[in-house]
């Protein structure tokens, strides 16, 4: 296959490199005068004030306060009350704010601060509050802390802080490593270790608790693998925590989940297993720095081999080989009918994966999808992912490397949130229809009916929110995900070579009509 | 009636700031261009909130200058002026050139304290495009602070343009300034709608619409629609109408003082909304009287009577659901002016008994005339109204009343699914995953026909046992 690159986009500057290479040659998150100069436009998706807490809204019984004007407030509310809430099963987050005006900009907000720390103790009697500072009260340096600790004082409720500042630490990966490690700040050290006790971090937007999972599933769907209350669509913790427990081995916490004492007490756990490594990996360092928690490299397990491999790293620390041996010999060989077929329909085909659309930042899900499809036999590209939002993504970058995963991606001097054209990327690399597999991330994927839809270009759906399969989990982890993923890609080669017929959505943004067509 | 005002520090409610009022004013106005400059994080929230000009409406681009956290110590001033001069100059070179740019700010950009006058009209004198810098941080306020800002801007332009001559590029010659010349319409009873975007209801868009056609029935000329699908150079026809309608009843300072100085009334008397039958009927009339054809607006509503009744009438389901929804009770929170005005509507037209009505107003005399609106169904039932309440005060209530659904936004429904409260979306904004994709109103009297579709969804939600279905299966007992 001929990498050269089209006429478009190598005018443009893209080119086609490995992912190692990328990383080597983008500036480094801190280097302002570099990057304004190389991506002007560019300054991240969302801040950091959104992931704070969007995380913190995974915790129960907690109210966050904004510290901050009520937009602040109001701007995470949108995501925290559809998408988080009404998509992933979390309740509703109280995040009551100062409220802080044009005269707390000029005069300081930290009486405001205390107030209404007080009032939020009295009012909601919850079990955590946690403070998260906006960028108003950061440009204007209020004393957060001093403010927490006076308003501590007269508070029942244990009150922590998370500084999220809007402004600073604009690439998502770094804002997430950020805020993830405050949560080793809620833990206490533990008294004791549980011994064959196994945390999952890097739970994010997937509230769970510690119930335990049944094995087998309903014939509805229902159970099987799935969290309490999570009905037919589990998440990759109910999943993970179905592996666990076939190794006879328990799940402690699944982080960031649970109450005030549910986090503190995470720390008793004998090992910590990661799923997503930009929300785990951090979490984990710090949890083995401040309290010796080992944790295992091995992260975002799709696809037979990672899962298997993610297993067996497990049964080599906690001693469980021939439970792991016999769990992965029973569920590949359930797994190799459906296996094999995808291969043979897939084998030698490009595998073109976006990395999250317009928002150009997802990376470590995009991988582990492409070391998945390379097992089918498949040539994995990434392309999509702002080259400034891969380098801020270190943990993700150092684990697939040393997992010697290494894929071509498309570089280049990316415009702030617009999507590079698909039909451009299928040119740079020669491809023909039937020579490849589109597989999308998220909302707004490529489609023109007459040039590109899913009626003559495979498209798989695999983000988290939008990718609902019964019985699968979302990120598809796992040996359940790993089977969705192959029955997906069986379908959607199933209705590009059969259905001759454009989608709405195809035809709303392209040819509406086969007599309109060329 | 039972009013209850929070006198806490806190506040958790809807209150977007004042960079989404100006972005959704700005959105509304054809061939604009926005040039955002501030955090991500804000900027895509105004983004978002674009999004509900777009079913029916325009496109209109925001651009952000990518602030990032060394701009907030540097200044990002710089950063605004590339961006200025390349979006322009990109526009101009691809034939598409923009009638107004908006650099519209949020927090950091405005407290850092860059100069926004100054880049917008370097940038202007350069390209010859209009281009209109806006502080319009959070801490400045909320929708209301950010709309007022917009079209008191809109406002001053169509002041001044007869002092402006010419533009400065030679190929742009500000089509708005050179078209305004010419009075459109001799009409002197017709009226401005203003900030639609305002009005609390998840399908304003629509609505306004249904309010445009009623009101041209009833021979009342809308003059200009602020903002939704706004033609720049109409603003010249500005002062044509004789009144401006408010449709939120929030109190737009400064724009009203501009209009004052025009000489252009705001209409003062505290109309419902038309929603339903009820309100529709006392609206329309009430505006027939003042400026338009009593007569014909009798005969619109009559018209729409025969159509609704066409569809009503010796209806099995209608009479099922009407009877099923009558006597229950819900909760509503909303914008001031549409809670109130739904309140009645679901007193009066459905028979449901509002018992908590959360009423959310960024300006006293919003929150004064739902009030007053309010008192005129305070002797048919018993109810709570909750002035700019929590989440958590409001759900409290909810709790304590009993009541079989509640009314509210896309944003409040976790709320009550948490409070085990089935929810239906009304009000708000379309934004954000509110799946209505027909463009037919809630108000009017063809809207009733829309409410009682929606009511009926919730109606299933709260009184199909669902899960005792589930448990009694078939095979649930083998």
């Amino acid at each position: 296959m001929n990498q050269c690159t089209s006429k478009k986009l190598l005018k443009a500057g893209y080119k086609w490199i490995k992912v190692s290479e990328m990383v080597d040659e983008t500036p480094p998150v801190t280097a302002s005068c570099e990057i304004n100069k190389r991506f002007p436009g560019y300054g991240g998706l969302w801040c950091k004030l959104i992931m704070a807490v969007t995380s913190y809204a995974m915790t129960k019984n907690s109210v966050a306060v904004i510290h901050g004007p009520n937009n602040c407030a109001w701007a995470v509310r949108n995501f925290c009350s559809t998408n988080y809430s009404l998509y992933y099963g979390n309740s509703f987050l109280h995040m009551p704010t100062t409220d802080i005006d044009q005269n707390s900009v000029i005069y300081g907000g930290g009486e405001a601060l205390i107030k209404t720390l007080k009032e939020v103790d009295k009012d909601y009697k919850p079990e955590h509050i946690c403070v998260f500072d906006t960028c108003s009260t950061a440009l204007i340096a209020d004393d957060i802390q001093t403010a927490i600790n006076i308003a501590q004082s007269k508070c029942i409720t244990k009150i922590d802080y998370i500084p999220s500042a809007g402004f600073t630490s604009i690439p998502l990966g770094k804002s997430i490593e950020e805020i993830t490690v405050k949560y080793a700040d809620m833990m206490d050290s533990p008294s004791e270790i549980s011994e064959n006790t196994v945390n999952i971090l890097g739970q994010y937007k997937e509230q769970q608790d510690s119930s335990p999972v049944k094995c087998q599933g309903k014939r509805d769907g229902s159970g099987g693998g799935c969290g309490k209350g999570r009905g037919k669509y589990p998440d990759d913790a109910s999943e993970l925590t179905r592996i666990i427990e076939a190794l006879g081995l328990k799940v402690h916490r699944i982080l960031i989940s649970g109450n005030s004492d549910y986090i503190k007490s995470a720390p008793q756990a004998a090992v910590n297993v990661i799923s997503c490594p930009t929300w785990g990996i951090p979490l984990a360092k710090m949890m083995k720095e401040k309290f010796n928690t080992p944790y295992l490299k091995h992260c975002i397990p799709i696809g037979i081999e990672a899962t298997s491999k993610w297993i067996r790293e497990l049964a080599d620390f906690t001693g469980k080989h021939q439970e792991a041996e016999d769990f992965i010999k029973q569920e590949v060989s359930e797994l190799q009918e459906i296996f094999e077929k995808t291969k043979n329909l897939v084998k030698g085909k490009a595998a073109l994966i976006e990395c999250g659309r317009n928002s150009q930042t997802a990376f470590a899900r995009p991988m582990a999808l492409a070391r998945a499809l390379r097992e089918l036999g498949m040539m994995p590209y990434l392309f999509g992912l702002h080259p400034v939002e891969l380098k801020a993504k270190e943990s993700d970058v150092g684990y697939f490397l040393w997992d010697g995963f290494n894929p071509q991606i498309l570089t280049g001097n990316y415009p702030y949130q617009q999507p590079v054209d698909i039909t451009e990327v299928v040119k740079s690399l020669d491809l023909e229809e039937g020579q490849y597999v589109y597989f999308t991330q998220d909302v707004f994927p490529m489609a023109k009916a007459g040039v590109f839809d899913a009626e003559n270009i495979p498209r798989v759906e695999t983000g988290v929110h939008l990718r609902r399969v019964i019985n699968a989990p979302g990120r598809g982890v796992g040996f359940r995900g790993a089977k969705a993923l192959y029955q997906n890609i069986i379908e959607v080669l199933k209705f590009s070579s059969g259905n001759k017929k454009a989608t709405l959505y195809g035809r709303v943004h392209g040819e509406f009509y086969e007599f309109g067509r060329k | 009636m039972n009013i209850i005002k929070s006198d806490r520090q806190y506040k958790d409610l809807m209150k977007p700031g004042s960079f989404v009022g100006s972005t959704l004013t700005a959105s509304g106005i054809k061939n604009a261009l926005i040039i955002f400059h501030g955090i991500l994080g804000c900027n895509i929230e105004a983004t978002h909130f674009r999004s509900d000009q777009i079913p029916g409406g325009g496109y209109i681009p925001v651009i952000s200058t990518g602030l990032n956290e060394a701009d907030c110590i540097q200044g990002g001033t710089e950063k605004l002026l590339l961006t200025l001069r390349t979006s322009i100059n990109q526009a101009i070179a691809g034939n598409k050139i923009p009638e107004i740019v908006f650099v519209l700010t949020s927090d950091a950009a405005s407290i850092v304290g860059d100069d926004i006058k100054t880049a917008a009209r370097i940038v202007e004198e350069e390209t010859g495009v209009k281009v209109i810098a806006l502080d319009t941080p959070g801490f400045a306020g909320g929708l209301v602070h950010g709309t007022d800002a917009v079209l008191s801007e809109l406002l001053r332009l169509q002041t001044c343009h007869c002092e402006r001559s010419e533009a400065i590029h030679p190929t742009i010659t500000n089509k708005w300034i050179a078209s305004s010349q010419a009075p459109r319409n001799d009409n002197k009873n017709s009226i401005n709608l203003i900030a639609p975007h305002l009005l609390g209801s998840k399908n304003w868009t629509n609505d306004t619409d249904e309010m445009i056609r009623l009101l041209q029935g009833a021979d009342i000329q809308v003059n200009l629609n602020l903002c939704r699908n706004f033609n720049l150079k109409d603003i010249s026809q500005f002062a044509e109408a004789k009144f401006n309608y408010v449709l939120s009843s929030e109190e737009l300072r400064n724009f009203e003082k501009i209009c004052s100085d025009l000489g252009s009334e705001i209409v003062s008397e505290n109309l419902p909304l038309p929603i339903g039958v009820a309100n529709t009927e006392e609206w329309l009339l009430k505006f027939a009287q003042k400026l338009g054809s009593v007569e014909k607006a009798k005969e619109i509503l009559v018209n729409d009577q025969k159509f609704v009744q066409k569809q009503l009438r010796f209806n099995y389901n209608f009479s099922w659901m009407s009877t099923l929804m009558y006597g229950k009770r819900c909760g509503i929170l909303a914008h001031a002016k549409f809670g109130a005005s739904l309140a009645r509507c679901l007193l009066w037209d459905f028979g449901i008994v509002p018992k908590v009505i959360g009423l959310i107003a960024e300006t006293d005399r919003a929150e004064k005339e739902a009030l007053e609106l309010l008192k005129e169904i305070k002797n048919q039932a018993e109810f709570t109204v909750l002035i700019n309440p929590s989440y958590f005060d409001y759900g409290n209530h909810l709790k304590q009343a009993e009541v079989d659904f509640a009314i509210g936004s896309i944003q409040d429904k976790p709320l009550c699914i948490g409070h085990k409260i089935p929810h239906l979306s009304l009000a708000g904004f379309n934004f954000f995953n509110q799946y209505n994709f027909i463009p037919f109103p809630s108000f009017g009297i063809r809207g009733v026909l829309g409410l009682m579709s929606e009511l009926s969804v919730v109606m299933e939600e709260a009184f199909y046992l669902k899960n005792m279905i589930s448990l009694n299966n078939y095979e649930s007992l083998k």
